[in-house]
């Protein structure tokens, strides 16, 4: 049994010997040269792309954006600008909140 | 000594070069490929953009080493990259990985187009069984068996020196017929 598996195997290993090369389909030349035109590597955007691509720069980007977001976050909390503080106390007829529950008293008197 | 002219043609203008590169190199690119990949629809693929990364290093081919060598490695490194890139979206993948894999209850499914008609079966359980390899074992193996190279030529395309490559065939030789034997004994009738 052993012998025939051995000798099985060298005939595998002999079954590439003088392989004949394969070729690829015609018109190769044709579709690089329609790739080549559909996709032009040379720009500036799939340059970029290509750069932010890369999994460190990409970690990175990511990284110092929600940095970014924090440092605004604490900067605006720990300044109240003068628009929002003025929007708070301002006049109160633009409340909805107290014109709402006045018209419902309006609707809802007793007789 | 063809190899040698088309090393001294590469002083033409890029175009002129990159459509006579093409047409005279696509076969050693997709056959290469092909021995890879094993599939002639990707290998297909893989030739496409072998060629594409060609054009865009034409320009600055500086040419260290020759042409031949350098669109060797690149068909290799691409080829090897796509095989890889297959196999993380094949499905159960992972599922195979945790719970055992028997690689003797595996199947040939490829059939080299130049391999002989008696031998095709034989070719394809060892073309099977050059999966298994480790990537310079197979790269080397593949390039003496299925390119024809001299080993010589193969240690120039893997960037390492002659002993190495000697070494590495001697390897990929024992490898394949320590997995033939659990492939024979297991399917043998």
């Amino acid at each position: 049994m052993n012998d025939k598996i051995n000798s099985r195997i060298d005939l595998t290993m002999q079954s590439i010997d003088g392989i004949e090369k394969a070729c690829p389909k015609p018109f190769l030349l044709t579709r690089i040269n329609a790739a080549l035109a559909g996709n032009p590597s040379d720009t500036v955007w799939s340059n970029i792309a290509y750069y932010f691509k890369k999994p460190g720069i990409a970690a990175f980007a990511i990284l110092l954006l929600i940095l970014i977001n924090i440092f605004v976050i604490k900067t605006s909390n720990a300044t109240p600008d003068k628009d929002s503080v003025s929007l708070r106390t301002g006049p109160q007829k633009y409340d909805f909140a107290i014109n709402v529950s006045v018209v419902y008293d309006i609707e809802n008197q007793e007789p | 000594m063809n190899q040698q002219a088309t090393i001294i043609e590469t002083n033409r203008s890029v175009g002129e070069d990159f459509a006579s590169i093409v047409n005279e190199r696509q076969q050693m690119v997709y056959n290469t490929a092909l021995g890879i990949v094993q599939n002639e629809e990707d290998a297909e693929d893989v030739t496409q953009e072998v060629f594409l990364k060609v054009y865009d290093g034409l320009k600055n081919f500086r040419g260290e080493a020759s042409i031949i060598t350098w669109i060797y490695r690149i068909t290799i490194t691409t080829a090897l990259d796509f095989e890889k890139q297959k196999k993380r979206q094949k499905r159960g993948g992972l599922m195979q990985r945790v719970f055992g894999h028997n690689e003797a209850d595996e199947k040939p499914d490829f059939f080299h187009p130049g391999a002989a008609l008696d031998k095709k079966e034989d070719a394809s359980v060892l073309f099977m069984a050059m999966k298994k390899l480790p990537e310079k074992q197979r790269t080397a193996f593949l390039l003496h068996k299925v390119e024809g190279l001299t080993n010589y030529e193969i240690a120039a395309i893997m960037d390492t020196t002659l002993l190495a490559v000697e070494s590495l065939q001697v390897r990929a030789k024992n490898n394949l017929r320590n997995y033939l034997k659990v492939y024979y004994e297991k399917h043998f009738n």
